[in-house]
């Protein structure tokens, strides 16, 4: 198998957004700005698998 | 061998380095880095894939989900120094790459900033059993879980073929540096 091991890499902002554009309409069919919306109104289960996940790379915080 | 950080972005490049170890023992996929979107100063990685292929010998594949937000704090332990704090992870194991909830099979959350309520570490087993109605629901208690232990979970326990051949040594190192250097 060998011990080559690749690095990770930064995104920019726009490169990280459009990522978690990704992810949010594969998994929810919503896009990153009604993703947000939906957690701070409460339209959207905190603890569901995908939610959770996602959720924590957006940065979503309950308050 | 301590490697010392000065700056919060030394401090953002080593973790994630670090980080990128374990992963190395499972696949050949990235930890891709950004600044949470929402999130003030926070920062998050994740998979380059969104779910990791996992081989598995003579077996049917697994697929890893991993994603975690962190900050980048002064580390009072080291005059001078910065470190980074993990606020929130997920780890997952599931049996498809298909996105939806249900193929999700074991999962490792800590997610206190978006669930409040629920600020602790916990296991989530989406399985039923006969005796014990609702399992897949439960959050049961788990302590803190290093990322090098899911990826040492995967290997010894369900079998994922490993991509490097020093895969034991490399996880018993980066496991005893996150022990020697976690402040929690």
């Amino acid at each position: 198998v060998g011990n080559a091991q690749a690095e990770p890499r930064e995104l920019d902002q726009d490169e990280f957004r459009q990522l978690l554009e990704g992810r949010i309409q594969a998994s929810l069919g919503m896009s990153l700005g009604e993703f947000i919306v939906a957690l701070r109104e409460r339209r959207l289960d905190p603890e569901s698998p995908r939610v959770a996940a996602l959720a924590i790379l957006v940065g979503a915080r309950a308050d | 061998v301590r490697e010392p950080t000065k700056t919060p972005g030394q401090a953002r490049t080593r973790y994630v380095r670090f980080l990128q170890l374990p992963l190395s023992c499972l696949s050949q996929a990235i930890w891709v880095v950004g600044d949470s979107p929402d999130g003030g100063d926070d920062a998050s990685l994740t998979t380059s894939q969104d779910f990791v292929r996992l081989k598995r010998e003579g077996r049917s594949a697994l697929f890893l989900e991993a994603s975690q937000r962190f900050e980048l704090v002064p580390d009072h332990r080291f005059d001078g120094e910065w470190k980074s704090k993990t606020l929130a992870y997920i780890y997952a194991v599931r049996d498809s790459d298909e996105p939806g909830d249900g193929a999700e099979v074991i999962s490792w959350h800590w997610h206190p900033l978006t669930t409040p309520q629920r600020p602790d570490p916990h296991v989530h087993v989406r399985a039923d059993h006969a005796g014990l109605a609702g399992l897949s629901g439960l959050h049961i208690p788990s302590g803190r879980v290093a990322f090098e232990e899911v990826a040492l979970f995967l290997i010894a326990d369900l079998g994922c073929t490993p991509a490097r051949d020093d895969w034991r040594d490399v996880l018993e190192d980066t496991l005893g540096r996150f022990r020697a250097y976690r402040t929690w």
